[in-house]
Formats: C-alpha cells, sequence, structure tokens
C-alpha cells in the first residue's frame, strides 16, 4: 500500500521561483550526471580537434579513423544516456544545465572552427545545436510545471527582460549606424541573461 | 496565428504592444539610414529610439496588470520560447560566423524576439483552443 502512495506522489521540484527569489537544488546525483555530460562533450570537442590535425597531415591510417569514430559514437552515447536518466526522473532544471554546459563546450574563442577544412566541419558547427535544443526543452518544461506564484514572478521577470533586451538592440543598431562598433552576437545572449536575473531579483523581492 | 491574435485582441494593450514593438522596429531600421542621420542629430535620434522603448515597457507593465489568467498562461509560455529560442541563436551564431555567414546587426536580435514570441502566442494559443 505504502509502495504505491509512493509511487504516486509527483517528483520533487528541484528548481522553484520562490517568493525569496529562485531556489536551486541539485542532488548528487544529478551533479554527477552534469559533470559527466559536461566532459563527455569537453571530451568530443578535443577527440575532433586531435582527429582534424591528424587528419590534414595525412597521417591516420583506416583503422585510426575507425577508432576516432568509435570514441565519438561512445562519448555521444555516454551524454545520451545521462540526458535519457535526468529526463526519466523529470528533474528538468539539471537537463537545462547540462544541455547549456555542453553547448558552452563547443564555443570556440578563435575565428576557425574545431574541424576546418575536413569533412567534420559543418557537422561539428551544428552538432551543439542538439544540446540547445534538448536545454530549450527542460527550460520549457520547468517553466510548464511551475505553481502559480512562480509563474507570475516568472512571466514578469521575462517580460522585463524582453523589453531591455529589444529597446537596447534597436539603441545600439542606431548607435552602430552613427560609428559605434559592431558587437559579436555573444553580448546580446549576456543583456537577455542578466535582464532575466536581474528581473528575477526584482519581482521575487515584490512577493516577499 | 490568427487564434493567437484573437486572443490577444481581447485585450487592447497586447495588440498596442505588438504594434508598438514592430514599429519600434521600422523606426530603429529609417533612423540608421544615412539620409536621415545627416538631418537629425545623433544624440535626438537615440534619445527618440530609448523614449518609444519606455513607452513599450510601460505597455508591458500595464498588460501584465490586466491580463487574464488565460493570456498570462499563453504570454508566459510565449515569452519562455522567445526567451531561449534568442539566447541559443545568440550563443549559436558566432560558430556560424565561422562559417562565413555575416556579423550580426542588433535589429536580427529584436527580429528574432518578437518574431519567436509571435510563434510562441500562435503555438501556445492553440493548445487553449
Amino acid at each position: 500500500m505504502n509502495a504505491d502512495v509512493t509511487a504516486e506522489r509527483p517528483p520533487k521540484k528541484r528548481f522553484e521561483f520562490t517568493a525569496c527569489g529562485p531556489s536551486v537544488k541539485l542532488s548528487r546525483e544529478a551533479i554527477e550526471e552534469i559533470a559527466l555530460v559536461y566532459a563527455s562533450a569537453i571530451a568530443l570537442r578535443v577527440a575532433a580537434k586531435a582527429w582534424s590535425q591528424l587528419e590534414t597531415s595525412g597521417r591516420l591510417t583506416l583503422t585510426h579513423n575507425l577508432l576516432f569514430a568509435a570514441g565519438g559514437v561512445l562519448l555521444i552515447s555516454l551524454a545520451a544516456f545521462f540526458f535519457r536518466r535526468m529526463i526519466r526522473r523529470r528533474d528538468y532544471w539539471p537537463v537545462f544545465l547540462a544541455g547549456a554546459l555542453a553547448f558552452a563546450a563547443f564555443f570556440r574563442f578563435d575565428k576557425a572552427p574545431t574541424a576546418v577544412g575536413t569533412v567534420l566541419e559543418k557537422p561539428l558547427v551544428l552538432l551543439p545545436i542538439l544540446p540547445a535544443a534538448i536545454a530549450t526543452w527542460a527550460f520549457l518544461s520547468m517553466i510548464r510545471e511551475a505553481d502559480e506564484l512562480e509563474r507570475r514572478i516568472n512571466y514578469q521577470a521575462l517580460s522585463f527582460a524582453f523589453v531591455v533586451t529589444f529597446s537596447a538592440s534597436l539603441a545600439y543598431a542606431l548607435a552602430e549606424d552613427l560609428g559605434l562598433p559592431r558587437i559579436s552576437s555573444f553580448w546580446w545572449w549576456l543583456v537577455l541573461a542578466v535582464s532575466w536575473g536581474v528581473g528575477l531579483t526584482i519581482y521575487s523581492r515584490k512577493y516577499r | 496565428m490568427a487564434q493567437g491574435i484573437t486572443i490577444l485582441r481581447r485585450h487592447r494593450d497586447w495588440s498596442s504592444f505588438l504594434g508598438v514593438a514592430v514599429g519600434l522596429l521600422v523606426i530603429s531600421i529609417v533612423a540608421g539610414l544615412p539620409a536621415v542621420t545627416r538631418v537629425v542629430s545623433p544624440a535626438l535620434l537615440i534619445a527618440g529610439v530609448l523614449a518609444a522603448g519606455g513607452i513599450l515597457g510601460a505597455l508591458f507593465v500595464s498588460m501584465l496588470k490586466d491580463s487574464d489568467e488565460l493570456e498570462r498562461r499563453i504570454a508566459s509560455e510565449a515569452l519562455a520560447l522567445s526567451f531561449v529560442v534568442t539566447i541559443a541563436a545568440m550563443f549559436a551564431y558566432p560558430f556560424l560566423e565561422g562559417l562565413g555567414f555575416p556579423p550580426l546587426r542588433p535589429q536580427t536580435v529584436a527580429f528574432v524576439l518578437v518574431s519567436s514570441f509571435a510563434v510562441g502566442i500562435e503555438r501556445f494559443a492553440r493548445r487553449y483552443r
């Protein structure tokens, strides 16, 4: 009887927009899974970089290629396995974090793509879209599971971020035409994220 | 789209908001034209765009106060979609620049925000039909 009641109980939420601000609870298991997803993404990127350097220097044999391919498949499968485990627990906050970190693992600070000049150049540029899509889905699931107060706080914070980013991008577009330097799209990502954070702080205080 | 707009039209502020957002996008593109910047003072142009942004913010505040439960739910999910789509796009674009895509103009950020919000309204309004 007790086992049935436990099985029917909804899963405990790990991320809440409480009246005292956003509250995050990560289980030890989730932290391990996030770290392993991130490590898989980093290892995949390093392996791709090593493969492309060996490929361009012409030092790769068929056996080496097969080994690299098997390694790549193994790393992607590992990441998929941990994502699946978190999703099955409906632990959306770690899924969002793992997706965002795996996406960030592919961010490059130099101009050239990871496997420039090889057959993997374009697939590797497009690969980070997968974890980004998972993070997007997890974020929407978190919003859908939020209660009325959390939803209200987040709604107002998102509205705030929307207006700030929209106005700032238009004002800067004008300033750019008047001679200010062109900035990377990465900065617009930062404006949106920071204004959302500021909005969450402002509106969660309102309901304290 | 029509379903989403029908739901939004019930509230005057929602349609005003979308109108101001699109109007602001057009104004900023026109204001950046060399023919305009030669005649009007740059400081005045930027002040004008920021003032219009303020009007947009004020509309949002009034919208938040007056929207009913269903409108709030739809807008909340649409804003969340717009937020994550824009964040992912802005983060992903530097990768695409490496493939030879041109540098992103700030107007594109505004366009992605508004268009993904409109898609979200349509998508989520359908669910509550």
